[in-house]
């Protein structure tokens, strides 16, 4: 089970309302490689690990990216708190708030609604970390799209240590295909 | 303990790291980490990581 | 929220970021006794602040984690969306 704690992993600070960025940042909370995919991709593949290091790891790094979901809903929720209708109009969130007003929606920046096609279990542990390894690199590269497109240094620094997460989170995935792969040699050998 | 200045710690690491173990083509491997120095709690944080060598900063 | 209770929800937060990357350090390297020592220590710790921030300011956790003053203060304290740092 899981147990919620009332914070965040990393402080968000937010400098002014920004519908622009607002959006872009959908690309994080319901996109192809968002914290969402993320967060599902790894606790739906750890029931078929062969190890139990590896399903711990799923596990850990999984409830991780729950917490980057929240960090990423908390910066769109505030980026567009306050914001009036009139301001939407014509504006790339316009479409957005006609059928969700400032509510938190997980759709990518181009407003496609998450899919579970976006992830993949194979039940091979060897495919499926090399799908979270991609994954990680995927993440990174979006956060440095997006660090590029904002002025605001609150969101540049949440930006910039959700990027770090994927860097460590890709370490330890690749630390967990050596074993596993070590774990497999063994049972072709006996 | 700072392990990554020392030449002869720097050999044992590739020695017992993935590379030493069945390397066998068509396979991926990533280094093992070593545990070494850490950043305080407050530079984790702010880094988005423990550890030095793992930090990779955005120039942006 | 006043400045000391954002000021202890950060050192919270730093000090359960350590914790974070020790678990997962460790569970790609369980034998290893030194991040094990670092990471015990640094619960330790962790548990000690978070029980010290829920007497002045609340529950971080329901569900059986925490205990609350009356009325029910689960839901009194900002929730993480609404506070400015
Ligand atoms: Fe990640």
């Amino acid at each position: 089970m899981w147990i919620y704690e009332k914070k965040l992993e990393y402080p968000v600070r937010v400098l002014q309302p920004d519908i622009r960025m607002a959006k872009y940042l959908m690309a994080q909370y319901g996109g192809p490689d968002s914290e969402l995919s993320a967060a599902v991709r790894y606790l739906t593949q750890r029931y078929t690990m062969p190890t139990n290091r590896t399903k711990g790891l799923l596990t850990d790094i999984g409830t991780e990216e729950l917490a980057h979901w929240e960090i990423v809903g908390t910066m769109i929720y505030r980026l567009l708190k306050g914001v009036p209708p009139e301001q939407l109009r014509g504006t790339d969130l316009g479409g957005y708030f006609t059928q969700h007003d400032n509510a938190v929606y997980p759709a990518d920046a181009s407003g496609v609604p998450w899919t579970a096609a976006y992830i993949q279990a194979t039940g091979d542990p060897v495919t499926d970390l090399h799908e979270d390894m991609a994954a990680e690199q995927k993440a990174r590269t979006t956060y440095e799209h997006l660090i590029r497109l904002t002025d605001d240094p609150g969101v540049k620094d949440t930006l910039k240590f959700l990027r770090e997460r994927e860097v460590v989170h890709f370490q330890r995935f690749g630390e967990a295909l050596n074993e596993v792969q070590e774990e497999l040699a063994k049972k072709k050998v006996f | 303990m700072n392990t990554r200045d020392d030449p002869a710690k720097k050999e044992e690491n590739l020695k017992t790291s993935a590379y030493s173990t069945s390397v066998q083509l068509a396979q991926a491997y990533v280094p093992w980490q070593r545990y070494g120095v850490t950043y305080s709690p407050q530079e984790a944080l702010e880094k988005g990581t423990l550890f030095p060598e793992l930090y990779r900063p955005y120039p942006y | 929220m006043d400045p000391y209770q954002i000021q202890m929800l950060r050192e919270i937060q730093q000090l359960e970021f350590v914790a974070i990357e020790l678990t997962l350090y460790l569970d790609t390297h369980p034998d290893e006794l030194e991040p094990l020592q670092d990471y015990n220590r640094t619960t330790e710790r962790l548990n000690q602040l978070k029980m010290q921030y829920e007497r002045l300011y609340g529950p971080l956790a329901a569900y059986g984690v925490s205990t609350s003053k009356a009325p029910w203060q689960w839901a009194e304290q900002p929730w993480p969306w609404d506070i400015n740092y």
